[in-house]
């Protein structure tokens, strides 16, 4: 795809993100309610949105991880909650991207049919440390899962789940397979109660002796590890981009506010400590766009997305987020603090961003003790 | 919020001030009495904490989210019983006599459980604080009278402190910010009193208060030099509650505009005349800021409790999560900040004790007449009447003025305003780190920790802004030396 398709796509969504989310998401976030997001998910299929990570010869965008990036930075923008749920459905096609013809063709043809009704999905990762409370067997061609899964995104939306199956220190014994949300066993456990991201509902989901029949499971063994450290991985990535779409929208929110307040005589953006935080916040967004670009640079051009290290771009973008939001409300002052402002949605939002795919301290120190 | 099992903070067993500050060990050779009362103020306080507020907190803030106006009575009441919200009256009058380490205590341990209920207990003492200031015996008789009669009788009396004007906060706080700032509430003379118009906002408690004491001018193209400072009950025609505000934390302490339209303010109500509110807003900030530092101190401390409880019990495989070597260090480094602010804190309360108002408790004329005038007659009309003759009601602001200076008020202003940096800095930093430890799951709302990260953040930003406070330390501190 040319850039200059990618530019005018990008143009159309950040239409669409201003005229569809940013006068409704506050309420949204006030009073979850997952009619709005299939609304706008809905709507966002005019656009072809949801099938950007699709390959073009399954009637999808045939967009790289990193344009997927670029749209979620603009989409957190105005709502990190809803770009997240859309960062989940990105994530589900990465390992279909990498999987057999025939699974492409019978999953890619189920999430872009357009006389259904748009479809959703999300990725269930196996828990960063630790064994998985999800046991399963192999029976007759068929994988029979039981348990509670680690805690995901959109289970409240999804239509289907990319579940990976795996065990600490044995990648053959890896599965990739999807699982549809409506199959029999399958149910969604009590949603968590997010201070951020309150319209995407996260929790875990509930297997009682679901069957996967063979033509659902993707891949197994060094295949289907592949696949988990790819989709892994952009998930990273996507998730830095969220944080710094959702920071750079409490930049902007500060610029025009230190415009507008004078105090000690003139416009705050004229004392050197604004000017000072401003300038560090301008530093942290410019690193943060440069660090997830970094992390998907060397895939651009080809498909599938390979597990490039996105670990360090997820820490840096997430910590450097907060900071800058939490600057952004300082100067604010008392108006930062009000839901009415939309700039505290923004901080609880980047709060859960830092936590997601595990805690940063933890990532930092897993990705270096999985390197030895 | 669920009880711990592990004797850190507000779970560890009281009193255990002497073996976390021991510092304290000195004082408590010259003066145990004065260390005693503290560490039953912690025992009072911690239990209260604990008993009360602990189970209650998180369905508070829910009720708070559908519904801004709502204000938890019952636990008002019951901190109302034992006279947590009138602690600094002298137990003679019927409070709790506690001093300023005391209060430090009281602060410290509500605050690790709930900062919005702890506010909404011990920012009553506004009031009395606020007629401290000018210490017109008269006045100060008549509040602490009405405060101890409102106790007794199980009725709310709120005071709110209206400084705050739209898109003006610590413009109203600082002289050179107040000098150039264009506030919107104003006063004009009328006979016998004062006609005040305009809108506060931000204001606390301003939706539940019985009085405002607020900081007006009657000239806004001269703000400074006409900042007089009123005492207005909220039942005066003309007086009305505007928006009560959508927070993002803090739910339980209400946040609210106050409009004011031809409101009348007769003459003896104006506390201070058109020059001094400034200085009137200085002297309570002078000792407000420490115990917002000391609020920061408590949450940070809540913050972590909460989080060691959960790396506690969260199993990871084969061991828990706090086995973990990354989540120990982050705990060490967040047990030494702590530490050393607190350390601080109650450096700042002890030095209130020394040289502020509550120093006036200590002094002879006033300690003896605690001792030898009957309680009826200390809350008697008939003492206010006579107190409010010229003489006596001058006599307690010449005294006071003596006792406490501009100096000494400029020095705590400083000190208070590095205090309040360190403890809200602390506050947000330890919230945040915690969620570090604890992840998704522990951001969940049933295990408050979230609850804190919400509410830790206006603290930078309320009581003056921290950048505010950095140029009240700045130019009290280094600027004169230039």
């Amino acid at each position: 795809m040319t850039e200059e398709i990618i530019s005018r796509i990008i143009g159309e969504c950040r239409k669409f993100a201003t005229n569809e989310i940013r006068k409704t998401c506050l309420d949204a976030d006030f009073s979850p309610d997952a009619d709005w997001v299939f609304g706008i998910w809905k709507k966002s299929c005019q656009l072809d949105l949801p099938f950007l990570a699709i390959p073009e010869n399954f009637c999808g965008g045939g967009c790289t991880p990193l344009d997927c990036a670029f749209i979620l930075d603009l989409l957190a923008g105005e709502c990190a909650g809803i770009a997240s749920v859309y960062a989940h459905h990105f994530t589900a096609c990465i390992p279909l991207l990498m999987a057999e013809d025939e699974h492409q063709n019978r999953f890619f043809t189920k999430l872009t049919d357009k006389n259904a009704l748009p479809k959703i999905a999300a990725v269930i990762f196996p828990p960063e440390s630790g064994d998985s409370s999800l046991q399963w067997i192999k029976k007759n061609g068929c994988v029979i899962i039981n348990g509670t899964s680690r805690i995901t995104g959109s289970i409240d939306l999804a239509d289907g789940f990319i579940l990976f199956l795996a065990e600490t220190g044995d990648s053959e014994k890896t599965q990739c397979v999807w699982v549809d949300r409506s199959a029999k066993g399958v149910t969604t456990g009590e949603p968590l109660q997010l201070p951020g991201l309150k319209i995407n509902a996260f929790g875990p989901v509930l297997f009682n002796d679901v069957t996967i029949t063979n033509d659902n499971i993707i891949a197994d063994g060094q295949t289907a590890e592949k696949m988990l450290k790819a989709a892994r991985s952009v998930f990273y990535g996507f998730t830095a981009a969220l944080a710094v779409g959702a920071a750079r929208r409490a930049f902007e929110k500060a610029m025009d506010y230190a415009e507008e307040r004078y105090q000690f005589g003139k416009q705050i953006i004229r004392h050197q400590e604004i000017q000072r935080m401003l300038g560090n916040m301008h530093m942290k967004l410019t690193a943060g766009s440069a660090a997830y670009r970094q992390a998907f640079e060397d895939q651009k051009s080809k498909l599938p997305f390979l597990a490039t290290d996105a670990v360090p771009a997820k820490i840096f973008c997430t910590d450097a987020a907060m900071e800058i939001v939490m600057d952004a409300i300082q100067i604010h002052g008392g108006y930062g603090y009000m839901h009415e402002y939309g700039i505290e949605k923004i901080m609880r939002d980047v709060k859960i961003l830092q936590l997601l795919g595990g805690t940063n301290s933890f990532l930092a120190v897993s990705h270096i003790a999985d390197k030895i | 919020m669920t009880p711990s099992d592990i004797k850190f903070g507000l779970f560890a067993d009281a009193p255990d001030l002497l073996s976390t500050l021991p510092a304290l060990g000195k004082l408590n050779k010259h003066c145990p009495a004065y260390i005693k009362s503290a560490e039953n103020a912690q025992v009072i306080a911690r239990r209260f904490a604990r008993n009360e507020m602990l189970p209650k907190v998180l369905e508070i803030d829910e009720k708070c989210t559908k519904d801004p106006r709502y204000f938890d009575w019952d636990l008002w009441k019951k901190a109302n019983d034992i006279k947590l919200n009138i602690s600094p009256i002298p137990e003679k009058m019927g409070g709790l006599g506690w001093n300023a380490l005391a209060n430090a205590v009281l602060v410290e341990e509500l605050s690790s459980v709930c900062l919005a209920s702890a506010s909404n207990i011990t920012f009553n003492t506004f009031g009395l604080l606020g007629a401290m200031v000018e210490c017109r015996t008269g006045i100060v008789l008549k509040i602490i009278a009405d405060m101890v009669d409102a106790q007794k009788k199980g009725e709310p009396l709120f005071w709110s402190w209206a400084i705050t004007e739209p898109s003006a906060g610590t413009d109203m706080e600082h002289g050179r910010a107040m000098a150039t700032m264009r506030p919107s509430t104003h006063a004009q003379k009328a006979p016998g009193g004062y006609i005040i118009n305009g809108t506060k906002c931000f204001i606390t408690n301003g939706s539940l208060a019985h009085y405002v004491i607020a900081n007006i001018c009657f000239d806004i193209s001269a703000p400074k030099e006409s900042m007089a400072t009123f005492l207005i009950p909220t039942d005066t025609k003309g007086f009305s509650v505007g928006t009560v505000e959508r927070k993002c934390g803090q739910k339980a302490s209400q946040t609210a505009e106050i409009i004011f339209k031809d409101v009348f303010v007769p003459e003896e109500n104006l506390w201070e005349p058109p020059g001094r509110g400034l200085r009137h807003t200085r002297e309570i900030l002078s000792i407000t800021r420490g115990f917002i530092g000391v609020a920061g101190l408590g949450l940070a401390r809540g913050a972590l409790a909460q989080a060691i409880n959960f790396a506690a019990h969260k199993k990871m495989g084969t061991h828990r999560l706090i086995d973990e070597e990354w989540v120990r260090f982050i705990i060490a480094d967040i047990v030494k900040e702590i530490m050393i602010v607190r350390h601080a804190c109650y450096n700042f309360a002890i030095a209130l004790d020394t040289y502020h108002v509550w120093r006036m408790f200590e002094e002879l004329p006033i300690k003896t007449s605690l001792k030898i005038l009957p309680q009826n007659f200390l809350l008697s009309k008939s003492l206010q009447k006579l107190a409010q003759t010229k003489i006596l009601d001058s006599a307690g602001t010449f005294y006071k003025n003596k006792l406490v200076s501009e100096e000494t008020v400029e020095a705590f202003v400083k000190h208070g305003s590095a205090v309040k940096v360190a403890g809200t800095d602390l506050a947000v930093k330890v919230a945040n780190r915690v969620a570090d430890i604890v992840g998704l799951e522990g951001m969940s709302r049933k295990h408050g920790i979230e609850k804190y990260f919400r509410d830790a953040k206006i603290t930078q930003i309320y009581e003056g802004t921290n950048q505010a406070n950095r140029l009240d330390l700045l130019e009290n501190e280094i600027i004169p030396l230039l």
